[in-house]
């Protein structure tokens, strides 16, 4: 594919600059104190300070060496569908998973990613999931006594 | 008897029926306690002591969970919005409750916000310096002070604290300035004292107490003189009218029912009022105390209006 | 002998039917609990401490000690499995280790890890016996200055310990640092970037970070893959070490055991500095450095024995001062007072039961482990041999059920998916984990103590050599960071030297 381990670094360093910046900003507004009186501004900013002056180092690195060819960004073509598929569910039971209680949430998680990431048949998503499910219940909220919601279905 | 006489006195027969039932089924279901702070902690020792007698005061579990962060200031703003049925109540700290709202941001409560069952025990703060110190009596330590102002390093937990407004009254009553120096946690003091890092520390009898033999305590905050440190003055003896402490209980939100709150205040007051639960608790270094509702609103007033004027006198922001 | 006499008395204690039983249930549900990511020792304590309240206060300490120290063993096997540390000192052991489950020597891992657990445990009893109350005293010397400078040696060592780019290193570490700023500073009071969020005002939960950036990241990183490739190759070659593994194990552990022991009296994240302490210190004896991080046993000898040997050592302050080192032993010094034992001083001439009954029962309750873990590795191995599909949602679940069953927040459950997304991208722009992780335990204690000591010192910084122990730490910092610098100065002259005599072009 032709890209570089450079441009990948050079997009880090980007980030970095970003976060080393943005850092240093906000420490500006509350207080940074001296060297000897350091404020709660002190490390925020200096580190932010220090993040910027090595991100524009890693940029430069980048100017100077040859880079060696990188694989592309996602080894297989439909990858990326199973990366984003994944993150989707993880935010998806974050949100919901107080409203539907976790026994339900928990299923319905299980059995979305055992279906149709790597896919499995019906009968056997639906088994994991549900045992999954049960197993979890069980052993977090009965054994462990954790306080998991319990959701509308009282689950 | 007139016909409607006897109607209304039926009603309200059946109303107080009613409204006592209501207290008298109370609970029917396991109490959960809200802990603001670590297992472990001062909080935690007082709630655990007291858990077999309120189990058997309630006839239900009382459980303990913990919610700790911000200084128990989440927990509180938990509290403060949680259902008002009585089933759901929780430990605080004052002066934690009285400054937390004023001093930090976004917190989501304010003192009262809640009806506060009983206070069940307090720590006085006293005054220690590490045993090498040049210093063995209060007096001592007052001219050491004024004679050194900002050098002598006085340590506590964090900033708008007990310990950090028992430091501030202390400079106000002497006219000494001390370094006033933050820790995390008492531990944190507790390591710092006995190692001789910092020369005193306003800090929790529970610590003074235990730690009696590696540092020398000069004064206690309480009244009067604490059993557990018999030789030790109190701040009032020396002159000084100052009664810092950290006073901890149970309290809940403030709309619960009003004769819901008189059955926990009961159980509490029962559960403080055992011989064998005191001499627990002296034991461990607490000043056990036995205050029901209206006890206990009235010394969290008097505590608010002396820290509130602390903080005038010192322009804390 | 005096000592004898202890021992006997401690015996005596221990092998009282009950307390044996107790010692069993504290170190199974320690276990359970290390290897479910999240839970941590804190949390069984606090739902066993009610149930000992029936029984003496000696059979409670045992129960509850021996979960402490089971939960650092079930956590290291986690890690070796599935890369996800249990706690924060199993972060070094997922270096190699993972690389060793990798590569089909799982079991060759869990069984030295348990091993060096095990003799790391012993030394560290040993230890307690022997020279419990002079190292208390060792302890106490230790200022915010002293551990500001073993902060800084921190780092330093963090620093030598990076296998790629070492500017790479660093800039995760700074973006660490930076990370650890955020929350409510304690020396003043102020909230840093907690945009409203009361619980972000403790900063940035360390196990939502340590679950997002190697539990989640991983696991989104291996489903990139195409399932015909096996993830970790299944068939187990032995399930126990093999001769040549001790060999090269035995003397790391020992080091490890020594070494953990004498930083775990320090108060403070002990288990984690010696754990990527004795790593450095393994990588710098070993002929071979640069093969740290593809599967070296010895970096998982010597920090499993080191994590083992600081739980033993933190109990010293306990026992001798009544000063509790972390939050587990917190938690233990609770338990003595609400069983009306003062802690202090005198605990040990008040309460010898108590004392020498535990530390006998740490030495049985760690050769429970072993009996108990070492069969368990077959089963464990098993679990690995579970179809990646449907391994891997199950690994998820247990990474939120575990960050959310911490604080019952969901803030940090969407602060762990969010690592999650931060760590695997930083894999595919080659930025290593290790450094950012080990920023963010060492970082927020570094800059506390660092003000600390300057309020101490009214703002003068020479506070930091005039302490001897704070000057020495420094000094080993600055030799640490020189002499690479100074090596690879060498060798560019010799190379320069070979070049001018002609025997290089």
């Amino acid at each position: 594919m032709g890209k570089t381990q450079n441009l990948y670094d050079r997009i880090a360093a980007a980030f970095f600059f970003g976060v080393g910046a943005f850092f240093a900003l906000y420490a500006c507004t509350i207080e940074i104190g001296a060297w000897n009186e350091p404020g709660p501004g002190f490390l925020p900013f200096w580190g932010g300070i220090i993040l910027v002056m090595m991100s524009l180092s890693l940029l430069a690195i980048t100017w100077k060496r040859v880079g060696l060819a990188s694989p592309s960004f996602f080894p297989e073509s439909d990858s990326w569908k199973r990366v984003t598929a994944t993150f989707v569910a993880l935010i998806a039971y974050n949100l919901v998973f107080d409203v539907l209680g976790f026994t339900l949430a928990t299923f319905l998680f299980i059995g979305f990613l055992v279906k149709f990431i790597f896919p499995q048949s019906w009968l056997r998503s639906f088994i994991v999931a549900a045992s999954a499910a049960l197993i979890a219940k069980l052993l977090f909220v009965n054994f462990l006594q954790t306080q998991l919601p319990k959701g509308f279905l009282g689950l | 008897m007139n016909r409607w006489k006897v109607v209304g006195l039926t009603a309200a027969i059946s109303f107080l029926l009613i409204v006592s039932a209501g207290a008298q089924n109370f609970p029917t279901g396991p109490i959960a306690y809200m802990n603001p702070f670590n297992p472990g902690g001062e909080v935690d020792i007082a709630a655990r002591a007291m858990q077999p007698y309120l189990e058997k005061a309630f006839a239900q579990p009382f459980v303990i969970n913990y919610l700790p962060g911000a200084g128990g200031a989440l927990c509180w703003s938990k509290l403060a919005a949680a259902k008002p049925d009585g089933y759901t109540i929780g430990g605080f700290s004052i002066p934690h409750i009285i400054l937390q709202p004023i001093f930090m941001k976004d917190v989501a409560y304010k003192s009262d916000d809640f009806v506060i069952f009983s206070i069940v025990e307090y720590t006085p703060i006293g005054l220690a310096v590490k045993k090498d110190s040049p210093v063995n009596t209060f007096k001592e330590f007052v001219e050491y002070t004024k004679a050194n102002p900002g050098k002598i390093n006085c340590g506590g937990v964090g900033k708008f604290t007990g310990h950090h407004f028992a430091t501030l009254q202390y400079m106000k009553l002497s006219g000494a300035k001390v370094n006033y120096v933050t820790f995390q946690g008492t531990s944190e003091v507790q390591t710092a004292l006995l190692g001789g890092h910092i020369d005193a520390a306003f800090t929790n009898s529970t610590l003074l107490v235990t730690s009696r033999d590696q540092i020398k305590v000069l004064a206690v905050g309480s009244p009067q003189r604490m059993s557990q440190l018999k030789d030790i003055p109190t701040f009032e003896e020396l002159g000084f009218k100052m009664y810092p402490r950290i006073a901890r209980g149970a309290m809940g939100p403030k709309a619960i029912p009003k004769d819901i709150q008189k059955v926990i205040e009961k159980a509490f007051l029962d559960t403080t009022s055992q011989p064998d639960f005191k001499v627990k608790m002296e034991k461990a270094g607490f000043v056990p105390q036995v205050m029901g509702i209206a006890e206990s609103h009235k010394f969290l007033e008097a505590e608010a209006v002396t820290i509130k004027q602390l903080a005038k006198d010192f322009d804390l922001k | 002998m005096d000592l004898w006499n202890h021992i006997l008395l401690g015996v005596q204690v221990c092998l009282d039917p009950l307390n044996l039983l107790f010692c069993f249930i504290g170190v199974v549900m320690g276990t359970l609990v290390g290897v479910l990511p999240g839970l941590g020792p804190t949390a069984a304590i606090a739902i066993l401490l009610p149930n000992t309240f029936h029984v003496s206060p000696v059979t409670a300490i045992i129960m509850l000690a021996g979960i402490y120290y089971g939960a650092m063993y079930g956590g290291s096997t986690t890690s070796i499995l599935v890369n996800i540390p249990g706690e924060a000192s199993s972060v070094i052991t997922c270096l190699d280790g993972y690389q060793m489950a990798r590569k089909g020597r799982a079991g060759a891992a869990l069984g030295i890890a348990a091993f060096g657990s095990f003799i790391a445990g012993t030394i560290a009893v040993l230890g307690l016996m022997l020279v419990a109350p002079p190292l208390a005293k060792f302890a106490l010397a230790f200022g915010p200055p002293e551990y500001f400078s073993l902060m800084l040696l921190g780092i330093a060592i963090l620093i030598y310990l990076a296998a790629g780019s070492i500017l790479k290193a660093l800039i995760m570490a700074v973006f660490g640092l930076l990370i650890g700023t955020i929350g409510m500073d304690s020396i003043s009071a102020t909230q840093r970037l907690t945009c409203g969020l009361l619980e972000l005002c403790d900063g940035v939960g360390l196990i939502p970070a340590i679950m997002g950036l190697f539990g989640v990241a991983e696991v989104i990183a291996n489903v990139e893959q195409e399932i015909k490739r096996e993830f970790v190759t299944t068939r187990v070659r032995n399930l126990l070490p093999t001769l040549q593994d001790w060999k090269d194990s035995i003397w790391p552990m020992i080091r490890g055991g020594f070494l953990g022991f004498f930083i775990g009296i320090l108060p403070g994240p002990a288990p984690v500095i010696s754990a990527f302490t004795s790593y450095a210190i393994e990588k710098k004896l070993s002929k071979h450095p640069e093969k740290f991080g593809t599967g070296m046993i010895e970096g998982v000898a010597g920090p499993e024995a080191a994590n083992n040997a600081a739980t033993g050592g933190a109990f010293i302050p306990l026992f001798t001062l009544g000063i509790p080192s972390n939050s587990v032993i917190a938690v233990l010094l609770g338990a003595f007072m609400i069983h009306g034992i003062q802690p202090g001083p005198m605990l040990i001439a008040n309460h010898p039961d108590l004392f020498w009954g535990t530390i006998i029962s740490m030495y049985i309750g760690n050769a429970m482990l072993l009996v108990l873990n070492l069969p368990l590795i077959g089963i464990w191995v098993q679990v690995l041999k579970v179809p990646y599909p449907i391994l891997f949602p199950l690994i998820l679940l247990f990474c939120l059920v575990g960050v959310f069953s911490l604080n019952y927040s969901k803030v940090e459950v969407s602060l762990m998916i969010g690592f999650g997304v931060f760590g695997y991208l930083a894999r595919k722009f080659q930025f290593e984990m290790a450094p950012l992780v080990l920023a963010l335990v060492i970082g927020p204690m570094m800059e506390s103590k660092l003000r600390l000591s300057l309020v101490i010192s009214h703002g003068s910084p020479l506070i930091f050599v005039e302490k001897p122990i704070s000057a020495l730490f420094l000094l080993i910092s600055l030799a640490l960071l020189i002499s690479p610098m100074i090596s690879k100065i060498g060798k560019r002259r010799q190379k320069l030297q070979k070049i001018v005599e002609g025997e290089e072009v």
